[in-house]
């Protein structure tokens, strides 16, 4: 029984053992909160205990932890974010996906903190769960659907409408191992294959629908701090310096200076980008109206987007969907763009990892390698939205060319030679964000992959904020890219003694190798803490803050100190837990490419990556972490 | 004259539930979107994003029906209960409530008292008071 009252948090978790369709509320100890808070890090403990190592990505043995923050379902500004651990498919090691949507809360007002799934059901279903109930319904109706039809049609199956629903779509079920899941039709919780571990599981989706209100230690408090944060939090766009009606808003600081991944890495110099990033010359307008995730109230990065009156999109305008899809496979025209992203979240399947297979594809085939159905794929090219759009399809499926990638872009290798190596841009067989390391992207950027939790992604270990000089940004009257850097580090909660290590001359240029092992491990201390407890890592709150926020829900006072070696003990069981997996400090690495072939910028050969500087920088980084 | 209401504009409403929250947060200050705890409901149509709220209209509609007089709008245009006449559990005025909500707090009907916490916390003004 839990020894202690924490507020704010149910102390239960759901274990459900989908081979007999069971499932039990299991309370656990508040001793738990102490050493791993909730969310990513109750969640990692938790797979950490029910998963013992080298079990079979899609074997019924894995398990997937769903874990909700303490913060989720409270009127704290983005922090009903949900975290989604299991086994990866792709990789075999830790895939962690951080989730917003309004799943978490719901969870939350069903009384629950985590679910934790393991076993396969018999035949295909999904779990309907409220505050009272826990039900295992038939899915062969909608099993081959996509996910916003499944979707639909769970809600109409329920009693009750106001729910939040999960659902894989046919990537999941043909286990692709980039599949995602889609929450509430609009948000996906994409890297490393969760979708297809939950399509071996026979789980097409859970819908939640919890409605219980629950007490908060200080409630006066909370609604004080409430509303300073609110007034004090200023959306990651406006940090950036990008105004809202720029279109690609949050993009705008890489639009104009290199590291455009154009035509699958083989430039970084893309003649259509300005057509791509620039959506007022191209009639399409940015409403600042999307679908907003539970409890941001700043709506980060909800945006409709309109052609000739036609949406065609209404949620996360993200950066990383224009340079897959504008870089990567070189559409310029952004309703195309937007038309894949939502057709990514329909069949289930990571936006990110597609458009890399899809440019490796395009590769093979230009030089000579892969042979493709001429007839099927009529005019497969740089920029050919049909064509492209019907590979992406045959992906999802299982299809046609579609199945040379669905178990990884290094397939392509096995299957036609080496000659494609230099074609597949994947660390530890994931795709990583797409910009070329090899061009001024930051050293943060560049070695976040390699060394973060979840192998071969950077999203954890850096912030576009603190290393990218914002070119043209104007910013309290001044326009000098050193100042405005400057003015943006120093609005930062960047610690002085970690400002004074990384940032130490103003000539420096943000970007470069100088001690980014201290900025890598604040950053990833930060964002581990923002995981744990429930909060979007694109509202720039301060570390600070996270204590009093924490306090006022939970009644239970933890200083940045305390947060800080919280963070530590969480990475570290995900470093375990990889290492367990067959993790080793050097099989995770940039393809041999980027160490020897130069970036081109438009006829003009750039940069290659710097191996020493990339090895001695990751060195610096285990030892600061005392990793041996 | 016309009474101000609250008014809600679900074309800019991107559907955050802030108001929820903060009308749930005002009955007991406990946090949730709990449907018969809050006098605003937002109905979300999350695949095309088309949001409906039912807020009290001040319709008149509870002061009608109350058969002890205990309902009524004061000069501002405020639901005023006079909870010395209420007979606190015939539920007359929660049933007649053409947008329910109308809510029974321990017998007790509560309604919108205006006290606008809603529309403070709506960052995109999809909620207005007019």
């Amino acid at each position: 029984m839990p020894s202690t009252r924490i507020y704010g948090i149910a102390q239960e978790y759901l274990y459900v053992d989908l081979s007999e369709h069971h499932a039990a509320r299991i309370p656990y100890d508040s001793h738990l909160f102490m050493r791993y808070i909730g969310g990513m890090g109750l969640g990692m403990y938790f797979l950490r205990r029910h998963l013992p190592p080298n079990i079979h990505p899609l074997s019924p043995r894995n398990v997937i932890v769903y874990a909700a923050g303490p913060l989720a379902g409270t009127f704290y500004p983005g922090t009903s974010r949900l975290d989604i651990l299991t086994r990866s498919p792709l990789h075999g090691l830790l895939a962690t996906s951080n989730v917003g949507a309004s799943f978490a809360a719901r969870l939350k007002y069903a009384n629950l903190d985590l679910i934790i799934l393991t076993g396969k059901a018999p035949t295909p279903v999904y779990i309907y769960l409220d505050e009272n109930i826990v039900e295992f319904r038939s899915a062969e109706d909608i099993w081959g659907r996509g996910s916003f039809d499944s979707i639909r049609l769970m809600i109409d199956d329920g009693p009750r409408k106001d729910v939040s629903v999960c659902a894989i779509g046919p990537a999941g079920e043909n286990r692709v191992f980039s599949a995602s899941v889609t929450f509430d039709y609009y948000h996906s919780a994409s890297r490393g294959g969760i979708g297809a571990v939950m399509g071996s599981k026979n789980l097409k989706g859970i819908v939640c629908g919890g409605d219980r209100s629950f007490p908060v230690a200080f409630p006066d408090e909370a609604a004080r701090l409430r509303k300073t944060l609110i007034n004090k939090i200023t959306p990651w766009k406006q940090n950036t310096g990008a105004k809202p009606d720029r279109g690609v808003a949050v993009a705008k600081v890489f639009t104009i200076k290199p590291g455009v991944p154009g035509h699958n890495f083989s430039t970084s110099v893309l003649d259509t980008w300005n057509e791509t990033t620039t959506f007022k010359e191209n009639g399409v307008k940015l409403h600042q109206s999307g679908h907003a995730c539970f409890s941001c109230p700043k709506g980060e990065t909800a945006a409709r987007i309109y052609l000739d009156d036609q949406c065609y999109y209404i949620a996360s305008v993200h950066n990383s969907h224009i340079f897959s899809w504008g870089g990567i496979c070189g559409l310029s025209d952004v309703r195309h763009i937007w038309m894949l992203v939502r057709e990514c979240e329909d069949l289930g399947i990571d936006s990110i990892s597609a458009a890399g297979a899809i440019g490796a594809i395009i590769s093979g085939i230009g030089n000579g390698i892969i042979d493709c159905d001429t007839d099927r794929y009529n005019g497969l090219a740089w920029g050919a939205y049909q064509p492209i759009r019907t590979l992406l399809q045959d992906i999802a499926f299982n299809r046609h060319l579609g199945r040379d990638v669905i178990h990884g872009t290094d397939r392509l290798v096995e299957r036609y030679g080496p000659k494609m190596k230099e074609f597949v841009h994947t660390i530890a067989r994931m795709e990583w964000y797409p910009l070329d390391p090899r061009e001024d992207i930051g050293a943060a950027s560049v070695i976040g992959p390699l060394v973060s939790a979840r192998v071969g992604d950077n999203v954890k270990s850096t912030h576009i904020v603190y290393e990218h000089l914002p070119v043209g940004v104007e910013l309290e009257g001044t326009s000098d890219d050193h100042t405005v850097h400057e003015r943006m580090i120093g609005s930062s909660d960047l610690p002085e003694k970690i400002k004074a290590k990384v940032f130490p001359t103003k000539t420096l240029n943000p970007g470069s190798y100088h001690n980014k092992e201290h900025l890598v491990k604040w950053i990833e201390d930060k964002s581990t803490i923002m995981n744990a407890i429930g909060q979007c890592i694109l509202l720039t709150i301060d570390f600070g803050d996270f204590s009093e926020m924490l306090r006022t829900i939970t009644g239970v006072a933890l200083n940045e100190q305390e947060l800080q070696r919280i963070a530590h003990r969480i990475l570290t069981l995900q470093r375990r837990f990889n290492m367990a997996n067959g993790l080793t400090r050097w099989n995770v690495d940039y393809p041999d490419k980027m160490y020897a072939v130069r970036s081109n910028r438009n006829g003009v050969l750039g940069k290659t990556l710097n191996r020493r500087m990339i090895r001695s920088t990751v060195q610096k980084y285990y030892k600061l972490r005392k990793w041996g | 004259m016309q009474r101000k209401r609250l008014r809600f504009n679900g074309n800019i409403c991107f559907g955050c539930m802030q108001c929820v929250l903060a009308c749930n947060y005002i009955l007991d200050k406990t946090m949730g979107v709990t449907a018969h705890r809050t006098r605003i409901h937002i109905h979300l149509d999350a695949e095309n994003l088309h949001a409906k709220a039912d807020l009290c209209t001040k319709c008149a509609m509870c002061t009608r029906v109350c058969p002890t007089i205990a309902m009524s709008f004061n000069d501002n245009g405020t639901l005023h209960i006079d909870y010395s006449l209420c007979t606190n559990a015939c539920r007359v005025c929660v049933d007649a409530c053409p947008s329910q909500i109308l809510i029974l707090d321990n017998g007790k009907p509560i309604g919108c008292t205006d006290c606008l916490k809603c529309v403070e916390s709506c960052e995109p003004k999809a909620l207005i008071y007019a």
